[in-house]
């Protein structure tokens, strides 16, 4: 039976950017017997990452430039690939905001715990952005709303349930949902004042 | 969602049981209702397991006692994700246990099925709630009791975040429409019964048309019992709550229920066949008198969900299992229930029913179709 690690991988794409010496072919045949599908490309080119999953990368300065997205938007799980001896600077490391960090020479559980921690950071991270953003709109609709209303009960001389009546009757008319018909209403009304 | 769209339907390969966590308090001052979600989904599970099981594979629960204690609840919750491999847990009844739950719900990438009203204003990745939120009990039953009896309210809660969160909106419900809220008071988790003394003084000095409550566990029977003891009169000026049900009922006396007023979106006795055959099989196993109630329907039904949901993917893995989950559509006792995708929670029914002199309740209104969820009341902030 697979572990849940393999499971895992084998729905994924995967990019290996790293160079093609004894150990960078040891980390991509690793990646390969486990089923996900797997990219390798070298040299790093300028656009890293893009319909990937997954990206192992060598450490190299400006390599935080080098993804095909910005800081914070991530869309695939970051694993950077760490020179023997030591020579790289901590700094430029963080800078490429990593999930998990690897250290040659490659070693299987080593690895198989970069894999891992990379997918679970990274995924935890989404999940935490996805209720954020959730709970922004939420929010922006409800201020929305708020503000409509009262636009309203001033406009029309209306009292706070009327206000909202009319609000729902011109959402229903318009076939669009209460918050969205607001966002547009306290748009305008902004422009007007 | 993670992963390529080819590999929805990507199994996980074993031919063994599922393992599903159960996490519902079986001791303790909860346990009078949260029992009753343990039997649900037990009921359920067995269904499942006598029909073959999902894609062959028997569904295995590991069932843990909380005790009422939410410090039990976050380390059970922690057990089964962390130590036992479990990924989805049924379980919650307090939004206090559901908070304790949530961090380690999210962090550890597990799906919590819950199974109980709460005051809505959450959304989490990592939950599937399948009991109502306020726009689907709190707004139909402030009409039928404004509608029916008057508009001053007095508040009775147990002391936590959903008696507090669900006042604050009945307020709002009540203050808009040209009511009051004549008092407020909460008891202790575990009240005894002296603590509802005072309040009942209270309200005979006040003289309110409706008692809110949104007292929860034991502490429910010793109010309606106090009441009953005080003289007060259910037809002039009944009970409402969230959160009574038929479990609370029987636990007082049939006689000491009658003429109060709950809202859920199931009842016993409703439901067609669908509805019959699950209270059937409730009293074959549990009894005859024991009777089935709303908590026991959402933790019967989400079961049902889930398994719909897992023989499509075949997998456990929440990341998988979740996207399937929403938009999925289950009949349940109440009627049919679908799980809204955009928030994660189930599109209930609604009702309202006053309770007869045998313990159960007759429907006195009911939605005309599943209302969608509005956790977050963007749809409906007031009622309209």
């Amino acid at each position: 039976m697979t572990s849940p690690l393999s499971q895992q991988l084998a729905r994924l794409s995967v990019v290996l950017a790293c160079e093609p010496d004894i150990e960078g072919a040891k980390l991509l045949r690793h990646l390969q017997r486990t089923r996900a599908d797997v990219r390798h490309v070298w040299p790093i080119p300028a656009s890293l990452g893009e319909n990937a999953d997954l990206v192992l990368v060598e450490y190299s300065r400006g390599l935080s430039g080098k993804f095909a997205w910005v800081p914070g938007e991530a869309s695939a799980a970051l694993v950077i690939l760490v020179p023997q001896a030591g020579q790289f600077h901590l700094e430029e490391l963080r800078k490429g905001l990593p999930d998990a960090v690897l250290h040659r020479p490659y070693q299987p559980h080593a690895i198989d715990a970069a894999l891992m921690l990379a997918l679970d950071h990274f995924s935890y991270g989404k999940r935490q952005r996805l209720r954020i953003a959730r709970l922004d709109e939420n929010i922006k609709a409800l201020r929305d709303i708020e503000k409509a209303k009262h636009f309203i009960m001033i406009r029309k001389s209306l009292g706070e349930n009327e206000a909202y009546r009319v609000l729902r009757d011109m959402a229903m008319e318009r076939r669009v949902t209460i918050a969205e018909l607001a966002a547009k209403l306290v748009d305008s009304s902004d422009v007007l004042t | 969602m993670f992963g390529r769209i080819a590999d929805i339907g990507h199994n996980d390969g074993g031919s063994g049981p599922w393992r599903v966590g159960v996490l519902f308090s079986r001791s303790g001052f909860m346990a009078l209702i949260e029992e009753t979600q343990f039997r649900g989904t037990m009921i359920a599970i067995d269904e499942i397991n006598q029909a073959g099981g999902i894609n062959g594979r028997e569904v295995v629960p590991e069932v843990w006692d909380p005790q009422s204690d939410n410090s039990l609840f976050r380390a059970y919750a922690r057990r089964l994700l962390a130590e036992s491999g479990v990924k989805t847990i049924f379980g919650c009844y307090t939004s206090s246990s559901r908070k304790a739950v949530l961090p380690i719900v999210e962090r550890l990438n597990g799906l919590l099925w819950y199974p109980t009203l709460y005051e809505g204003f959450e959304f989490s990745p990592n939950i599937i709630y399948t009991g109502a939120a306020p726009n689907q009990n709190s707004l139909s039953l402030f009409h039928y009791l404004a509608a029916n009896y008057g508009s001053r309210f007095y508040f009775v809660g147990s002391d936590y975040v959903y008696p507090r969160e669900s006042n604050r909106i009945m307020r709002q419900l009540v203050e808009q429409n040209g009511g009051e809220v004549v008092g407020e008071m909460y008891v202790s988790l575990n009240a005894r019964r002296e603590e509802f003394y005072p309040i009942l003084r209270d309200i005979r000095g006040v003289r309110p048309d409706v008692i809110f409550s949104t007292v929860v566990g034991t502490p429910t029977v010793y109010l309606y019992q106090t009441y009953a003891d005080f003289g007060f009169n259910p037809a002039t000026t009944p009970i409402a709550s969230l959160t009574t049900t038929e479990a609370e009922i029987s636990a007082m006396g049939y006689d000491v229920g009658e003429g109060h007023i709950t809202a859920a979106p199931y009842f016993e006795g409703i439901g067609g066949s669908s509805g019959t055959d699950f209270v059937s099989r409730y009293k074959k196993m549990y009894g005859d008198n024991e009777r089935t109630n709303m908590c026991v329907e959402a933790a019967y039904f989400q079961v049902k969900l889930f398994a719909k949901a897992l023989e499509q993917v075949n997998t456990l893995d929440p990341d998988v299992l979740r996207p399937v989950v929403l938009g999925t559509t289950v009949d349940a006792p109440q009627g049919p229930v679908t799980i809204n995708p955009s928030c994660g929670h189930a599109n209930v029914w609604s009702r309202v029913g006053r309770c007869r002199g045998n313990g159960t309740f007759s429907i006195v209104y009911q939605s005309s179709s599943e209302v969608t969820a509005d956790p977050f009341l963007i749809g409906r902030p007031r009622m309209a």
